[in-house]
């Protein structure tokens, strides 16, 4: 393999986070009965004419934008021709040589640093339905609309791709953006996110790039990144074999871990695109755009980079935070009332994560609040209650999404030397053996402080604890 | 008439289009398209160097609506216009790959 290089490029298609369709009004939602979200428009009836969705145009455009995208004064949309059921009109709406994007990029970090991705173009486009295939051995197929007509942003790579793990890290990246401006929700179980792959193996420096397969049907990126070392390697066998490589159209079985060939190159379509003459065109105001550019939040390799900074992250904690939006809001909320950041981190690493990944919940869905949070993480800094008190309250505040305040009393920390002297000589009257173990095994005082620890309800000072113990114990 | 369409032609636009047509009607829409693209033809002689092409006949730019919800069509509106409709689907013949 090492006498190749490998290129990669990446088609993908994002739904974007509308209320209705690209072109008419009908809902979106998933999971619907069939054709319940139909109208003349998406069933392709004649007659009907089709509007753009102002909503879709400005996701696109920000997309664009947080792609560093650049965004031509007009824009129109074309036909591409093609017969296939899920395709009522007989043709989809897409944008052809003019569309709404182009020339952006996308940094992803890799091993030696990081890496430019270009980004040839950024499309509107209009969903196709959904087909179901009988498998009662009758020779039909069942069409449902309800998707086609849902608006999709198509977001196309230069071939600057070299390898499985930089696809990978090129979605993760891409998905990471995406939700972050709240363009789409990206979510692969639903379609809302979906790829498809081109790869192809050049001989090693060489200027002219191999011929390339296709693969589709790639529905995590874990598959994808599989497939595309499942190709990378059945190209390279062929090549060594001296074979050339056809190309072709590969689907992605996982079940048993291979590509199969689809269709090859003579099957190829021919889409015929011509303009749309249902739809104006659309000029793009710069003032439109700049407003637009004006309301992309943090983006989240600058967020991760300024968290590092502000709150003395490591790397790795602050890509866990940062991954998602919600949850480095939820960070930074309550590290405005509580400035130990290791020690926050350390909370929400430990009890919130676990919390949330146990109940498969996202940070939105977490019952305490970041001020709850940060004033109970004050009473343990404090010193008013131990970190094991603190930990309790924390799930009973979890199961009453109420404040810490109301489950204090009875678990402040009881640092009264009288207190905790009784409780030492209480343990040490019940199990007078272990005052004599600990003369031949001095650590056996952990066992002690334990004990006393457990009478005490966890309330004692562990170290005034330790303190006495010793005292006693000589 | 210089022959500008090929059996050839026909034949593949007829496999994009899905459509089986006999010998016969190959050579008639043959026919028929020469017709049509005489038109073109026609019109190709027009002097259009520097002329940009035009969209549309109508002046219009940025028609858009806003993204709220409307009310869909009944299932047997739908129904109505389809010859073969079962549960809510579309039936159509079956089709898998291209
Ligand atoms: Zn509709």
């Amino acid at each position: 393999m090492e006498e190749f290089d490998i290129t990669i490029g990446l088609e993908v298609h994002v739904q974007l986070s509308t209320q209705t369709k690209l072109f008419c009004s009908c809902g979106t939602r998933f999971a619907q009965s069939p054709n319940s979200q139909v109208c003349p428009v998406c069933l392709g009836l004649p007659g009907s004419l089709p509007v753009l969705n102002q909503k879709a145009l400005e996701l696109g455009v920000k997309a664009a934008l947080a792609l560093n995208c650049t965004i031509p004064e007009k824009t129109k949309f074309d036909r591409k021709n093609y017969f296939y059921p899920d395709l009522p009109k007989g043709y989809q709406i897409s944008q052809y040589d003019e569309p709404v994007s182009q020339n952006g990029f996308l940094v992803i970090p890799i091993q030696e640093g990081k890496k430019k991705i270009g980004i040839v173009r950024a499309h509107l486009e209009e969903d196709a339905g959904k087909l179901i295939h009988s498998d009662a051995g009758q020779a039909i197929s069942y069409v449902d609309l309800n998707r086609a007509g849902v608006p999709l942003l198509e977001i196309v790579t230069a071939p600057d791709i070299e390898s499985p793990e930089e696809a990978y890290c090129y979605l993760t990246e891409l998905k990471k953006i995406l939700q972050y401006i709240e363009v789409s929700d990206c979510n692969m179980q639903e379609g809302s996110l979906r790829c498809d792959a081109n790869i192809s193996l050049k001989p090693k420096g060489s200027k002219t790039l191999g011929t390339k397969t296709e693969i589709k049907n790639l529905n995590s990126f874990n598959f994808i990144r599989k497939a595309l070392q499942y190709e990378a390697n059945r190209q390279f066998q062929c090549l060594k074999r001296g074979e050339r490589i056809e190309q072709a159209t590969y689907t992605w079985l996982e079940k048993e871990s291979r590509t199969e060939k689809m269709r090859s190159k003579e099957d190829a379509h021919d889409y015929h695109y011509f303009p749309e003459p249902d739809l104006p065109p659309f000029s793009l105001k710069e003032s439109w755009v700049q407003g637009l550019q004006d309301s992309l939040p943090e983006l989240p390799q600058n967020r991760l980079q300024r968290m590092m900074e502000k709150y003395g992250l490591n790397r790795s904690d602050a890509e866990l935070v940062t991954q998602n939006r919600k949850e480095a809001d939820y960070f930074e909320e309550c590290a405005k009332n509580f400035q130990d950041y290791r020690e926050l981190m350390n909370w929400i690493k430990g009890k919130v994560y676990t919390y949330l990944n146990e109940k498969n919940l996202s940070i939105a869905q977490f019952p305490v609040s970041p001020e709850n949070l940060s004033e109970l993480l004050q009473l343990v800094s404090n010193k008013k209650i131990n970190r094991e008190a603190g930990k309790e309250i924390l799930d009973k505040m979890i199961t009453s999404g109420q404040k810490a305040s109301c489950f204090i009393q009875n678990k402040e920390k009881i640092t009264d030397h009288k207190a905790i002297m009784e409780f030492c000589q209480k343990v040490l009257a019940q199990k007078p053996h272990l005052a004599e173990e600990y003369k031949a095994k001095p650590n056996v005082l952990n066992s002690i402080m334990g004990s006393v620890m457990k009478e005490s309800q966890g309330r004692a000072d562990a170290e005034k604890v330790k303190e006495i113990l010793l005292q006693i114990l000589g | 008439m210089e022959i500008m369409i090929t059996l050839q032609e026909i034949q593949h636009i007829a496999r994009l289009s899905k459509v089986y047509l006999s010998p016969e009607e190959e050579a008639e829409m043959a026919k028929d398209l020469e017709t049509i693209l005489s038109y073109f033809q026609k019109i190709k002689e027009l002097p259009t160097e520097n002329i940009l092409p035009a969209l549309s006949p109508i002046e219009i730019c940025n028609v858009v609506r806003e993204d709220i919800e409307k009310a869909s069509l009944p299932l047997d509106a739908i129904a109505k216009n389809s010859p073969s409709f079962e549960e809510g689907f579309f039936i159509v013949p079956k089709v898998l790959g291209t």
